[in-house]
């Protein structure tokens, strides 16, 4: 092991056998993966693609990169990798707060769990050890009393702790892993994978002592780097604590922008504005109901936004955090603006451990399905209530209509006989950028390796905020291309691991710099891109091998049929259009990676891309 | 006309909007330093210091289409109704 910046030491647990096995990290797919998400794939690809994502055989994997818990800012993530019970794709779900980084302090680059424990168990790192522990005491409990009872027995509140929540125990289709800081690995299911291997949480106890530190002769080029990075932080009108708008807001700053321009979902996508969504932004919340505003390691933005409910029936609630994305899921795209029951599903969704994006849609889409006639006694808009009662329901498996909307948007559309009703890819649903009014994340959800996600490449930077250069949201041209660009960067940044929103105010130059600075190979820009891409063809070979092969990538036909509104009125996503161009760019094959691409990025030996291309991939047709 | 602002904007111009003196023909530039001229908290926050450009990042809509893909600050006002201007936002 050459590499520096790692801690050089990975834990795989067989919760079957009770029995834990150490190991160093392999360098060579260090080097070429990087860590986190990139080598957190690798796992999960060497593990095989056709197992169930809920039977033993799965593994999940908590993966830090080589940066996490370091002193570089935005570094205090962590990527849980597994098969997605939600889509049947190789999946990555960051969280941020503290965990991460006393994972890395625990002594872990990487925690790796299979198999299936006889009875609840929580894992605990410590000192470089994972122990088991019987977690029966806590089977049933919500994230928050889970992470009172461990905190209080292994310390307090520096310890860290990982859980999953009564969503995650009844293998709700996505349940969360949920930490102290309310901080999620949100999308995929990854709580449902730990809920089907009796696995109740994972404790980390660490200090900052831990920290690593360059040798004397690298402290300079780590300095110097940290300092780059943290420049453009403090300078930029987005990222300046408690000045740029990210800081001052949080995620929520977007809100009103997306509104402006057509191109939030409202009511299941009938629309792509809502009249009222500014009384649900982050400017209304920050000045009503704002009380904390907490952050994760080594960052000073601080967009985490706690809020409190001041009266009425949920007086006294308070709750961690008010994102742009949950406050649309839960609000506009379910037909209403109340904050008060917004926070109340968000704060259930932290506690019973479930997406809140996910969770959104699945509510929309019984609604929709209600006004249709598929769904008798449903759910009509705007019923909050009701909403709150089925969101129990859902993480309890406690009633029919609970157990089919735990299946996801698209499971529970297809149950109820109307799946044109959700809007998902691949099995999993939108976020809030509507694809008629933003061209390029439409291609996006089309074309993410985890099912329909913004965050795998976030053209919306672009086409709306102008960052890092000025795209027209409106035009379908160029968008494969501009794609491209971001999967990849981010595919790159999310291995170190690195908070998205870095990319607001750094590049791949600074994302080279801080890389290699901490391992000590020497990296450019261009490296950084090429990593990026090996990553993301990793990912997507995976899922072809797992059934998703020509034809996967689409989006629901309502983005393609029916026109937006407000400041999108009458567009439709060019989605045709847009896909030819990135694949092209990509050089796939109507979205099946080509042996020879597989050689070229070194992710197969010539060898092996033989005996890949003479096996027949199969038609699979998309979830 | 009624311009509408947002975020960071908001705090420094004392209010969720301010109206501002136009009429049809007129450019954008035109009315965005009027407005700046009534608040003067806004200056760097909207336009380049030089007055000449608008900022980086900063966003101006005029019925939900956003000046930089029409004409720019020169874009000409034919109805004089609402405008929309944003400080750099993103998130995720």
């Amino acid at each position: 092991m050459t590499l520096t910046g790692y801690a050089n030491r990975v834990a795989r647990i067989d919760l079957t056998a009770a029995s834990v096995a150490y190991e160093g990290i392999n360098p060579d797919d260090a080097r070429k993966y990087i860590g986190a998400r990139g080598l957190g794939v690798k796992y999960v690809f060497d593990n095989g693609p056709l197992v169930d994502a809920l039977s033993p055989e799965n593994i999940v994997c908590f993966v830090n990169g080589p940066l996490t818990g370091s002193a570089m800012n935005m570094s205090g993530r962590l990527a849980v990798c597994t098969k997605s019970p939600l889509t049947g794709t190789v999946t990555d779900s960051h969280m941020g707060g503290w965990s991460a980084a006393r994972l890395r302090w625990a002594g872990f680059d990487a925690v790796i769990f299979g198999g299936k424990a006889e009875r609840p168990v929580y894992a605990l790192a410590e000192n470089g050890q994972i122990t088991l522990h019987d977690a029966s005491d806590l089977w049933g409990k919500g994230t928050r009393e889970t992470v009172r009872i461990l905190q209080a027995r292994h310390g307090g509140s520096h310890v860290s702790v990982m859980a999953i929540g009564p969503a995650g125990e009844n293998l709700v289709r996505f349940a969360a892993i949920i930490n102290e800081n309310d901080r999620a690995s949100g999308r995929g299911g990854t709580g449902a994978v730990l809920g089907s291997k009796n696995l109740k949480a994972l404790v980390a106890i660490g200090d900052m002592s831990a920290q690593w530190k360059p040798a004397p002769d690298k402290k300079d080029a780590v300095d110097s780097a940290r300092k780059a990075g943290l420049k453009g932080i403090m300078e930029g009108g987005l990222t300046a604590p408690r000045k740029g708008g990210l800081s001052l807001y949080g995620t929520n700053v977007l809100m009103n922008i997306i509104n402006e321009i057509g191109a939030l979902p409202t009511q299941n996508g009938q629309a792509s504005h809502h009249p009222e969504a500014e009384r649900i932004a982050g400017e209304e919340i920050r000045e009503k109901y704002l009380v904390e505003e907490p952050t994760c390691h080594a960052c000073p933005v601080a967009c985490k936004k706690e809020v409190e409910i001041k009266d009425g029936k949920y007086a006294g609630l308070r709750t961690e955090s008010f994102e742009f994305e949950s406050a649309w899921a839960l609000g506009a795209n379910c037909g209403h603006v109340d904050v008060p029951s917004i926070t109340k599903l968000i704060d259930q969704c932290n506690d019973y451990g479930m997406d809140t994006i996910e969770l959104g849609n699945v509510f929309s889409t019984a609604m929709d399905a209600t006004e249709k006639g598929y769904l008798a006694e449903g759910l009509v808009w705007a019923q909050t209530e009701r909403m709150v009662q089925l969101a129990e329901e859902i993480a309890h498996a406690s009633s029919p209509l609970g157990k089919t909307l735990a299946k996801g948007a698209a499971g529970a559309a297809a149950e109820l006989g109307c799946p044109e009703l959700a809007n998902s890819v691949k099995g999993q649903a939108i976020p809030a950028y509507d694809p008629r009014g933003i061209q390029g994340i439409g291609l996006g959800y089309a074309t993410s390796n985890r099912g329909a996600c913004h965050l795998r490449g976030y053209t919306v930077a672009s086409e709306v905020a102008g960052i890092p250069f000025q795209t027209d949201r409106k035009v379908a041209e160029g968008k494969g291309e501009l794609l491209k660009i971001f999967q990849d960067l981010l595919a790159f940044s999310d291995s170190m691991d690195l908070c998205k929103f870095s990319s607001f105010s750094m590049g791949a130059k600074e994302y080279a710099d801080m890389y290699s600075s901490v391992t000590g190979v020497p990296t450019t820009d261009e490296d950084v891109m090429r990593t990026g891409e090996r990553i993301y063809n990793l990912e997507r070979y995976y899922n072809n091998l797992a059934g998703l092969g020509e034809g996967s990538d689409y989006l629901p036909k309502r983005f393609l049929t029916d026109p937006g509104t407000g400041g999108s009125t009458g567009l439709v996503s060019q989605l045709d259009v847009m896909l030819k161009e990135y694949y092209q760019v990509r050089g796939w094959q109507n979205g099946v990676v080509p042996p020879a691409k597989l050689v070229e990025l070194g992710i197969l030996s010539a060898a092996a891309a033989e005996a890949a291309a003479t096996e027949e991939m199969g038609g699979a047709q998309p979830k | 006309m009624r311009i509408r602002l947002f975020a960071t904007l908001r705090p420094l111009a004392g209010g969720k909007h301010a109206d501002v003196p136009a009429e049809p023909g007129d450019t954008v530039h035109t009315v965005l330093h009027r407005l700046i001229e009534q608040h003067p908290a806004l200056t760097g926050e909207v336009l380049t210091p030089d007055g000449q450009a608008l900022l980086p990042h900063v966003q101006v809509f005029i019925g939900g289409e956003s000046i930089r893909h029409k004409q720019g600050l020169d874009t000409v006002l034919h109805q004089v109704d609402d405008m929309a201007v944003f400080p750099p936002v993103a998130g995720g």
